[in-house]
């Protein structure tokens, strides 16, 4: 019997494009958008790091006015109201969650000498509590803290909560606010970049964070044009925390394909997960050669225009190459100038034409947490 | 189809009502795993123990298809704080193995590596239903058989008084730790219990509204969240006709995902009977579970 399939009937999104699809069309065309550098002052030698930032003002209520404009958007679009929107189930992905709020907070306590609390708000369930507030939404809230695949994971568990009939329509975010941990903790492993994002480059030297929420509702397929999510899989590389391997990455890949229901020729192109970090670049690369062998399908990378968005990237990457289909067009991944033959795969350097079909889409994450999504377009 | 019964073959628990100081864990995991990994935070190690201890009681080992759901309300609070304080206040990088780790999946992702898991493996949270969370996960997966590993992980941060204020409770609220673990094997012929049902409503009325709709059993135990006081427990009991309390709050010890220690408990002290467990969150959601211990049950 066929899997009933899962439509994406609206999307909301904040990066640091701006708000709306199609504030972020120009940069995805051109495969690459100029991280800002950010002066960072709180360790006892000054930093500058490059950081792809939403503009806009600060402070501790920065991250409900992202939240408000993303989820805002794709309500709006799903037309979503009601008793549908009151029995709708919420799925967060994050990485950091409001650890941004809670440093803006405990600084504040700090500067007027207050018993300052280091992270005075704990607890993974905030955001979506505050969303199910806020949009007076009383289903399910599920919050998923799997690092950078964080909100793949929600899309892919908001699809089979939806195909299994448990629920009628998932709100699913994507989120990540600029928080000092994230930045300075990935100073610490070296994995920043100086020049800037050069995903499968062979003159790739890390990887250039950056922040935004992206929103997705889900929803019973009703036919037509548009997209759906027809798959996907979640698997964990235990041979190490931090480097993905080859094997594992070809592994989950396949069983996303299998999953759909595709066999790996209906695959039209690659939205690879393509962080520009030396190691997990090639083992993606040589990942997709082992399932994929001579006939490998045009790749890309989203992530130099909006930065890494960590936990959040599942969601606003997906939203970003749905917005490239869409337009007719698969993105090119910016900054490439030439193949590293260790990989002996180049990803596109120059837009083509999108057609309808099937697209994979990767997320990678710390921990081994490796997930595929299989989306497809109907035009 | 979502599955309705979840078949439970084994289970672990650890709680510990937190003292002065933080009990020493290094002993412990050494204890139950044969080779401990190294710079591994408390969280990871409360996870490595609990899990440790459900897969010696399974038996055998686990499939590696067996899927990881790892509940947890707060994750890794303390080095998140403490990484916290040292940017904002000591003006001082992290250490790179301890930002890795306070990625609350890097516990799930050594538990899989201890015990040979490849499959889903997924850290998941709901404010006040945690437990609740992950087992809704684990439901959709298992609707077509198979296995899973879920675990509700909890831990405390030294000082405890800026933890009760974190977590917004009473000065003299007694704080624990836990690890609480159950083996779900859909294939077990002879399962120690199920979970029967596992419902969430908006408010406490739809649910009584919905659950004294069902003919519960005289004999079957009810046991109240922390959401829920002891008014509201006598409440709910008179609504759905029930007579018997399972107290599992006694010692008045909090940690997040309770619920699942509430679980554990019972198949601890029960060698049959039946429980229905209701917890209310602080939106005044109500999410209702019920578990059968050594009765056969034939899915209808």
């Amino acid at each position: 019997m066929m899997k009933r399939s899962v439509s994406i009937q609206g999307r909301g999104i904040v990066s640091t494009r701006g708000r709306g699809l199609s504030a972020q069309l120009s940069a995805l065309r051109a495969g690459l958008a100029e991280p800002s550098s950010l002066s960072l002052n709180d360790l006892q030698e000054p930093r500058a790091l490059l950081y792809y930032p939403v503009t806009g003002e600060g402070g501790a209520q920065r991250l409900s006015r992202l939240l408000e404009a993303a989820v805002s958007d794709a309500l709006d679009e799903a037309a979503l109201a009601g008793e549908d929107l009151r029995d709708c189930a919420i799925f967060v992905g994050s990485s950091s969650m409001d650890v941004g709020v809670s440093e803006t907070v405990f600084a504040q306590a700090l500067a007027q000498g207050d018993e300052a609390l280091a992270l005075p708000l704990s607890g993974y369930g905030n955001i979506a509590a505050q969303v199910a507030r806020r949009f007076s939404i009383t289903g399910l809230q599920l919050t998923f803290n799997t690092a950078c695949s964080a909100s793949a994971n929600a899309l892919l568990y908001g699809a089979k909560m939806i195909r299994a009939g448990r629920i009628r329509h998932a709100l699913v975010l994507g989120v990540e606010d600029f928080n000092r941990v994230s930045a300075y903790g990935f100073d610490s492993l070296m994995l920043s970049s100086t020049q800037g994002l050069r995903p499968f480059d062979r003159a790739r030297d890390g990887l250039v964070l950056g922040e935004g929420v992206g929103a997705v509702v889900l929803g019973a397929e009703v036919g037509g044009a548009g997209f759906s999510l027809r798959g996907g899989a979640n698997r964990c590389d235990t041979a190490s925390a931090t480097n993905a391997s080859a094997e594992q990455i070809a592994q989950v890949m396949a069983q996303a394909l299998a999953d759909a229901d595709i066999a790996a020729s209906d695959v039209q192109a690659i939205k690879a997960h393509g962080t520009g970090t030396p190691s997990n670049d090639l083992a993606e690369a040589q990942g997709m050669r082992v399932l994929f062998s001579d006939a490998l399908p045009a790749f890309t990378s989203i992530k130099p225009v909006i930065g890494h968005t960590l936990g959040a990237c599942g969601v606003l990457e997906a939203i970003c190459f749905s917005a490239c289909l869409e337009n007719g067009f698969i993105p090119p991944t910016g900054n490439f100038s030439g193949i590293d033959e260790a990989m002996n795969a180049a990803p596109l350097t120059q837009a083509i034409d999108a057609r309808g079909g099937d697209y994979l889409l990767n997320f990678f994450g710390f921990g081994g947490n490796n997930s595929s999504l299989v989306m497809r377009y109907a035009c | 189809m979502r599955a309705e019964w979840l078949r439970i073959s084994a289970f672990s628990s650890r709680l510990w009502a937190a003292d002065t100081s933080a009990q020493v864990l290094g002993p412990l995991l050494k204890q139950v795993c044969a080779k401990p990994p190294r710079r591994v935070n408390r969280f990871i190690q409360l996870a490595l123990l609990g899990a440790h201890d459900c897969a010696a009681a399974a038996g055998s080992a686990l499939a590696p298809q067996t899927g990881l759901y790892l509940a947890t309300g707060q994750g890794n609070v303390a080095d998140t704080a403490r990484l916290m304080c040292d940017i904002q206040v000591q003006g001082e990088a992290p250490m790179p193995f301890t930002f890795i780790n306070v990625s609350s999946n890097m516990a799930g992702f050594y538990v899989a590596q201890a015990l040979g898991l490849e499959a889903t493996n997924l850290t998941a949270s709901q404010q006040d239903f945690s437990f609740e969370a992950a087992l809704e996960l684990a439901c959709v997966d298992l609707a077509e058989g198979g296995s899973a590993l879920l675990g509700a992980v909890e831990e405390c941060v030294w000082p405890l008084q800026g933890h009760r204020r974190r977590l917004g409770l009473a000065a003299q609220a007694v704080l624990a730790e836990g690890s609480h673990w159950l083996l779900l094997d859909q294939a077990d012929p002879k399962p120690l219990a199920y979970i029967e049902a596992l419902r969430l409503y908006a408010d406490e009325r739809q649910a009584l509204a919905a659950l004294s709709q069902q003919a519960w059993q005289p004999h079957t135990f009810f046991a109240a969240g922390v959401g829920l006081s002891q008014e509201d427990a006598r409440r709910c009991m008179v609504a759905l006709g029930l007579t018997q309390r399972f107290d599992y709050l006694q010692d008045g010890a909090y940690h997040d995902s309770l619920s699942a220690y509430a679980l554990c408990r019972f198949m601890q002290t029960h060698e049959r009977g039946r429980l229905l467990h209701l917890n209310r969150g602080r939106d005044g959601r109500v999410y209702a579970f019920s578990l059968v211990v050594g009765e056969p049950i034939t899915p209808g």
